[in-house]
């Protein structure tokens, strides 16, 4: 509440640092592109002023959306904090696809089950972000290759981790912790470097990003945190993984004109859910696979108040929905 | 002297594969006091940004009108009180007309020495940016051009805020 009245009282005194130097809102909420958090701290303030930024981003691929709000505050273009909700929601195909590859599996050792009408739901997460810039300056140094390099944690809390969605024989379940994560919460940590080169290519203005991050997260930890395996018949642990696994981004951007930049993202994921026994029996091993993602964006910033990014977003895979392509828009407002 | 020449041959080759559109060796400019910008090294430009941008004429017509854009803006003008605005303009079409690869040499005072007790902040230091920036554009300099300016002017700032 006191980090909201701070962000409303400052908000009408613009920061001083060049348009579009601030970046976007990646999707869980850190100054940067669509899906990699960057270097640069988010807003406009400079080494003396305290800048910042709201954001609210839609993505949709047929059977998912994700919804993600939040806002971040700068401080003295060294810190970094943000507040960030999503809600993604499921379709009911995807709820009954469920319902039915249980019914499959389990309706010749347990019998036909109770009838349960397949409803949409929706996984609900909270993510609190802070990103500190270690050294470097990603504009001015134009005489270096040394990049910006900051260094940020993501605490994220999935609250619908093991309710919200009735299925045959388990009732009230959880879809994280049905498709086999082991946590409802994790933190991430990570790396990233930025550069911007000015002038370069044909004139253009470019920035690289380059992320490194360590995470237990499946799908982003919108299913959960590492990978717990409980046969769901006996209560026997089959598997367990809490391990931190390391995984890349890359991202580049490129200045059309002064307000118009196109770019693209990378990120790989760890997959981690994949291959797991108990979905295996099901028929469905691969239900969770994570592809690498990936994103190509066009971001708009007609001034330093108001920033527009739309994107194609590439997700691969996601349970029932092999091959998904999804839509992505995001408004930044900021100071 | 096998060490002199290999100095001298590391800095043919540098030069040769850095055929750069800017101030050929740097070193009599009283300006320059940083390495080689990103764009300068990773330039393929056979022009100098100098001729590119047109010439003497067109740097000061927009140094001009980046000066007057300044001289009005209230963010910073209070920091170019009792200055003489002229002599201004004339300095800073000097240093871009060096920077750029132009046949002038800078030989005012240094980022340093000009900025000196001035304790000018990053804010203002962009303000001044966003005024240039301007000028080139109401001047007609393509975008790309103008980022050229840009990137050659930009490794200053260390040189020129909280001096």
């Amino acid at each position: 509440m006191i980090l909201i009245g701070l962000f409303i009282s400052t908000a009408h005194a613009q920061g001083g640092r060049l348009l579009a130097t601030g970046g976007v809102s990646q999707f869980e909420g850190a100054g940067g592109g669509g899906l990699t958090p960057w270097a640069l701290i988010a807003g406009y303030g400079t080494e003396d002023e305290i800048g910042g930024a709201a954001h609210y981003t839609y993505l949709h691929t047929d059977d998912y959306g994700l919804h993600s709000a939040g806002f971040k505050l700068g401080f003295f273009d060294r810190f970094e904090l943000s507040l960030t909700r999503q809600r993604l929601n499921i379709d009911s195909d995807v709820v009954a696809a469920t319902a039915g590859a249980l019914i499959g599996g389990l309706e010749p050792i347990l019998g036909a089950p109770d009838p349960i009408t397949a409803r949409a739901t929706s996984i609900d997460m909270d993510i609190i972000g802070a990103k500190l810039r270690l050294f470097g300056d990603a504009v001015y140094a134009q005489d270096s290759w040394l990049p910006q390099l900051s260094l940020g944690i993501q605490h994220k809390r999935n609250k619908d981790f093991d309710s919200g969605v009735a299925v045959p024989y388990l009732g009230n379940v959880g879809v994280p912790a049905l498709l086999g994560a082991a946590d409802d919460t994790g933190t991430d940590y990570y790396l990233s470097a930025t550069k911007v080169l000015l002038g370069v290519p044909f004139g253009r203005n470019l920035l690289l990003n380059a992320n490194l991050r360590a995470t237990k997260a499946n799908a982003f930890g919108l299913l959960g945190f590492g990978r717990e395996v409980i046969n769901p018949l006996d209560g026997m642990l089959l598997d367990r993984d809490t391990g931190y696994e390391l995984e890349f981004g890359f991202a580049a951007a490129l200045f059309l004109t002064p307000t118009l930049v196109v770019g693209g993202d990378y990120r790989t994921q760890s997959s981690r859910l994949e291959d797991q026994p108990v979905l295996g029996l099901l028929g469905a091993p691969d239900l969770a696979r994570e592809n690498n993602a990936f994103d190509i964006f066009l971001a708009w910033f007609p001034n330093k108040t108001f920033a527009l990014t739309a994107a194609y977003v590439d997700l691969g895979n996601l349970p029932f929905q092999p091959d998904s392509k999804a839509a992505y828009l995001s408004l930044q407002a900021s100071f | 002297m096998i060490r002199i020449l290999t100095l001298t041959s590391l800095l043919v080759l540098l030069t040769a594969c850095n055929s750069v559109p800017t101030t050929p060796s740097g070193a009599d400019s009283n300006l320059k006091n940083y390495d080689r910008t990103l764009y300068e090294r990773l330039s393929t430009e056979d022009a100098a940004l100098y001729d590119r941008l047109g010439g003497y004429e067109v740097i000061e017509r927009f140094v001009g009108d980046g000066v007057d854009y300044v001289l009005a803006d209230e963010r910073i003008n209070d920091l170019f009180e009792g200055v003489d605005a002229e002599n201004l303009k004339f300095q800073l079409s000097e240093q871009i007309c060096d920077l750029s690869g132009g046949p002038c040499i800078y030989d005012g005072m240094s980022m340093e020495e000009s900025h000196f007790g001035l304790d000018i902040t990053e804010a203002e230091f962009n303000a001044l940016v966003e005024d240039f920036q301007r000028a080139m554009r109401d001047n007609d300099i393509p975008y790309g051009l103008e980022n050229q300016v840009i990137a050659l002017l930009a490794p200053m700032k260390p040189a020129i805020i909280n001096r």
